[in-house]
Parts: C-alpha cells; sequence; structure tokens
C-alpha cells in the first residue's frame, strides 16, 4: 500500500511540473524589436556609412517614393516647420510597437528611412539605435532641419559646413600663435603732461539745494 | 521495477534533452532598446565646457576626458590630461577598463559633439554607466573658454561674472596673453576757448560736492 502512494506522489509531482513548464513556453513573448546588430561590429563601420546629405534631401524629399523621412523632434517644433512629406515619430515614441509595420516595409521595399532632428546630433542616437534593431536602410540627415532651413531662406553663415565635425577653428595654430605672442617684447606707451591755458566762460547758474533724503 | 518509474524517468529525460535543443537565443551584451531609448530621451549625458573646464582647473581626480578622433587629430591638438581611443576601438577589450567602470567620470569629446555622442550610445547600450559628452566638442570649447566673447552692455552681471571665469580659464589653458596693467601718467582735458560777443568771465570751477543723501 504505501509503495502506491509513493508512486501516485510522484507522478503528480512530474505531470505538475512538465504542465507549468509548457504554460512557460507557450506564454513566452518574443520581443517586438531586439538588438540585430553587434555593437563592436557597428562601431567599425559607423563612420564608413553614407549619410544624407542636404542637397540629396532636397532631392528626396519631394517624392515619398524615394524615400521616408521621419522627424524625431516634438510636435510642436513638427508643427512650425518640418522638411516635406515628413512624418513626425517623436524621440520617446520611436519604439511604438506601431511604427514596426511601417519599419518593415521600408527594410522589405528597400526604402532609404532618413530620420533627422534640429541638428545632426539630435537625431544621431536614435538614428544609431534604429538602424542597431535591423533596419540597414536607416540614415541621418546631416545638418538637421535647421541647415536646410537656412539654406532655403539664405540665411546661412559664410562657409557653414553641414559637416559637423569641421573644426571651426585652427586649434594647434592659435596656441601656437599665442606662445610666439608671449615671447615678443612689450611695448609700453608713455604720454607726455601738457600744460594748458584755461579759458572758461561760465554762465553764474542758480545753485540747485543738494536734495536730500530717502 | 514498476512500469511507471520507467515512464516517468523517460518522460523527465525528454523534457531534459528538449530543453537542450532550444534554438540558441543571439546573445548581445546590449540592453533593452527601449531602455536605451530612454537613456537618449534623457539629456544628462551633455556636460558644458565651463563644468570642465572647472574641474580641469581643480585637478578635479574623477574626470577622465577621452578624445574620440583619430590619432593625427589628438597629436595635433587635445585637451589636457586626455587620452585617445577612436571611435572604432572604443569597444575593444584593451580600453574596457576606462571606459567601463564606475568611479571615474569618462567625458568624450571630438571636434564637435556629434562622434562623442556616438562613442556615447555604442557604450551606454552595452550598460556602461558614468559616460557622458562634452556638449560642442572643441568647437565650443574654443568659442566659450579660449576666445570668450565680451559681454553686451546689457548682459546680466552672472554674464560678466562667467566672462571672468572664462578669462581667467583660457590664461590657464594657454589661449590668451596676460594683460598687463601700467601706470600712465595723467594728462588734463584740453579744452577749446569760446569766443563770446559780450564779456569773457574767468570763473574758477568750485568743487561741487556731490549730493549726500542718507537714508
Amino acid at each position: 500500500m504505501l509503495e502506491l502512494l509513493k508512486t501516485k506522489r510522484i507522478t503528480m509531482a512530474i505531470i505538475a511540473f512538465v504542465i507549468f513548464l509548457l504554460i512557460g513556453f507557450l506564454t513566452l513573448k518574443k520581443p517586438i524589436y531586439s538588438f540585430q546588430v553587434d555593437a563592436s561590429a557597428f562601431s567599425e563601420e559607423l563612420s564608413s556609412i553614407d549619410q544624407v546629405t542636404p542637397d540629396e534631401a532636397m532631392e528626396l524629399m519631394y517624392d515619398s517614393s524615394l524615400a521616408l523621412f521621419i522627424d524625431i523632434r516634438n510636435r510642436y517644433d513638427f508643427e512650425k516647420g518640418h522638411l516635406e512629406n515628413a512624418i513626425n515619430i517623436p524621440v520617446p515614441d520611436l519604439l511604438n510597437p506601431e511604427n514596426k509595420v511601417l519599419f518593415d516595409r521600408c527594410l522589405k521595399d528597400s526604402l532609404p528611412l532618413v530620420l533627422y532632428g534640429n541638428d545632426e546630433l539630435e537625431a544621431n542616437a536614435p538614428w544609431m539605435l534604429i538602424y542597431e534593431l535591423g533596419y540597414s536602410n536607416a540614415r541621418l540627415l546631416q545638418g538637421g532641419y535647421s541647415y536646410i532651413d537656412r539654406m532655403y531662406l539664405d540665411q546661412l553663415e559664410l562657409n557653414e559646413s553641414y559637416h559637423s565635425e569641421t573644426a571651426d577653428y585652427d586649434y594647434a595654430g592659435i596656441i601656437a600663435k599665442v606662445i610666439a605672442d608671449k615671447a615678443k617684447p612689450v611695448e609700453i606707451k608713455k604720454e607726455k603732461k601738457v600744460a594748458v591755458k584755461k579759458k572758461v566762460i561760465v554762465e553764474e547758474k542758480p545753485k540747485k539745494a543738494a536734495e536730500g533724503g530717502c | 521495477m514498476s512500469k511507471r518509474y520507467i515512464i516517468l524517468a523517460i518522460v523527465l529525460l525528454g523534457v531534459a534533452f528538449g530543453l537542450l535543443l532550444l534554438p540558441n537565443k543571439i546573445e548581445h551584451d546590449q540592453i533593452n532598446p527601449n531602455l536605451f531609448l530612454l537613456e537618449i530621451n534623457d539629456q544628462a549625458r551633455f556636460l558644458e565646457t565651463d563644468n570642465i573646464a572647472k574641474r580641469l582647473i581643480e585637478s578635479d581626480p574623477s574626470l577622465l576626458l577621452i578624445d574620440v578622433r583619430n590619432e593625427e587629430a589628438f597629436k595635433k591638438y587635445s585637451l589636457p590630461g586626455a587620452i585617445n581611443i577612436p571611435l572604432n576601438e572604443i569597444l575593444k577589450d584593451q580600453w574596457r577598463n576606462y571606459v567601463n567602470q564606475s568611479s571615474l567620470d569618462v567625458v568624450f569629446y571630438s571636434n564637435s559633439d556629434v562622434i562623442a555622442d556616438q562613442a556615447w550610445a555604442l557604450c551606454a547600450q552595452n550598460g556602461y554607466k558614468k559616460v557622458y559628452v562634452l556638449k560642442g566638442g572643441l568647437n565650443q570649447w574654443f568659442q566659450t573658454i579660449m576666445l570668450p566673447e565680451y559681454p553686451s552692455e546689457l548682459a546680466s552681471s552672472e554674464d560678466f561674472d562667467l566672462y571672468s571665469f572664462r578669462k581667467a580659464a583660457s590664461l590657464f589653458f594657454g589661449g590668451s596673453i596676460p594683460e598687463i596693467s601700467m601706470i600712465v601718467e595723467e594728462v588734463p582735458e584740453q579744452q577749446v576757448p569760446k569766443v563770446q560777443v559780450k564779456k569773457t568771465v574767468i570763473v574758477e570751477k568750485k568743487e561741487k560736492k556731490a549730493a549726500e543723501g542718507g537714508c
């Protein structure tokens, strides 16, 4: 009799165990977005990816079959002004499940996904994220919205480049010049005293009583 | 041996075997994409040039500057105390102890801030904490610290304080010549005599006492 009891308990325990395992497997949800690109590999190809220049953007944005522009700024900035045919997905909403359909479709059709913000910096990290999630058709707009906007209004500064990483100053040159200037002897100007005869015509003015008080 | 035992043993072995043969999950070291997005949206990673200048002047030991440009650019000019890790090497094993640690503040910089931000993104998605970006990079450094702009007349006193700080900092970093103040012999003002039709009166100027009010 004892023998039978033990067997029953063990059987029930094992069956329960297997059922729990099955439930666990069936309810396991695959994450919507997951990294497809290894970060180390990405770090090496980063600098060789061809980003979109402002001139290229001007050609692409008027035909939605050529590229999809995604404005990652907030809704207010988007409403103030955005690129033609661009859609607005603010950064916090970027990984919403409903966007996956859009991204997948663009990837399947080999349609470039051009992310842009006010400047290149704003859209840089979001672009890296989208690219690493497997969307190798994602690109970044150099110069951002600001460059194109000012280019259109002819407000660009002289020699302004959309390549953000150009040095604005000759760093080493400036320091070298300062060191060279420090070595020069300093000229001290002296000014002479000049005696001047004064002829002053003054009208006697009524003196105003000094106004004191708070 | 009871038949039941044999059957149960086979079932368990079958389950164990099945678990072994599960498709291998592609193991990435990267954190959850949604968490990464939150960090991207939080702009706290950007540090101002004034902040870094102050810490450099005070020899803050918790600061580690990393130049992510190529070696040639680094050799031409770099910030004091910075080490050079080009962007494509940032995740290599040899540098891991520099970029992935919990005691120092790692600040990436480049000519501007885009490449430094890319270095930040690569590190942050691998879960590295304490990584930051110098806002504006060397361009901003030169514009604010080395060649500070004199504030306009309408600027607040804080702007003038900031300017003084920046001017002193630029001396520290070798960006300007110290101004030498000299005592110059005073020159009295020359006044042009007026010609009047009527009388010409020469009057001594009396000293006017400033109205002293008291509150």
